[in-house]
């Protein structure tokens, strides 16, 4: 195997191991685009046999990331504005009857 | 030789962003490795692609993480015990990725490209409906 994937499969791991340890919604966040930045670079060895392939890969890895990052950065707006806190734990108190 | 460089820059930030207390400096290293990514990707003459990364993903979506981390901050209330198994983890991880890299390669398998004008076409609709069905939304709030 290329060291692109090596590379990006460490950060993967990293990131998915990093979203499952922390109660910190804006962590959360940062360890998804984590995960997402190693899928980049796994992604790459691609460009020496199909470099059209490798285009749409990263067309759609940029799109998806752009709506988890804007559903998460929604989800943490509403979060803190209802209870003043970006952790977890505190969503359930934040919620509308 | 420089590959190899941006590559470890790219592990080097994205090790950074597990280990940083601060969101702050985790968000900031997180754009750093995303750059030393888009390098590589310039490097291997990618340019269009290159062009994604830099310009949509770390001007839209970093940005929108940077400020995300600017804006509601806090640190990691994290002991020696997270350090320790993140230590752990990254090390599983880079065992993993030494057996990876001592495999034999595999035999590329040639992909068959459908009609992808479709598949387009179907992304700009889906994403123009949701956007418009977003705006609407937000206006009823």
């Amino acid at each position: 195997m290329s060291p692109p994937v090596v590379v990006g499969f460490i950060l993967i791991l990293l990131g998915l191991y990093n979203i499952a340890v922390t109660r910190n919604l804006v962590r959360v966040l940062i360890a998804l685009e984590l995960a997402t930045v190693g899928a980049f670079a796994a992604l790459a060895p691609l460009a020496a046999n199909n470099p059209g392939l490798l285009f749409y890969g990263v067309l759609v890895l940029v799109m998806i990331s752009v709506s988890e990052a804007s559903i998460l950065a929604a989800l943490i707006y509403r979060n803190y504005m209802l209870t003043k806190a970006t952790d977890i734990s505190a969503a359930a108190s934040g919620r509308e009857v | 030789m420089i590959d190899l460089i941006l590559l470890l820059a790219a592990l080097f930030f994205g090790l950074l962003t597990v280990y940083s207390r601060d969101n702050v400096y985790s968000a900031v290293s997180l754009a750093s490795a995303a750059g030393a990514v888009g390098a590589y990707y310039a490097y291997l003459a990618q340019f269009a692609s290159a062009f994604l990364i830099f310009v949509i993903y770390i001007g839209a979506v970093m940005l929108l993480v940077i400020i995300t981390a600017a804006m509601y901050g806090g640190v990691q209330r994290w002991g020696g015990r997270y350090f320790l198994a993140s230590t752990l983890v990254f090390l599983v991880a880079a065992a993993l990725g030494a057996l990876l890299w001592e495999a034999p390669p595999a035999k590329p398998v040639p992909v068959q490209l459908g009609d992808l004008l479709t598949a387009v076409i179907m992304l700009i609709g889906v994403a123009a409906v949701s956007l418009l069905v977003s705006i609407e939304v937000s206006k009823r709030t």
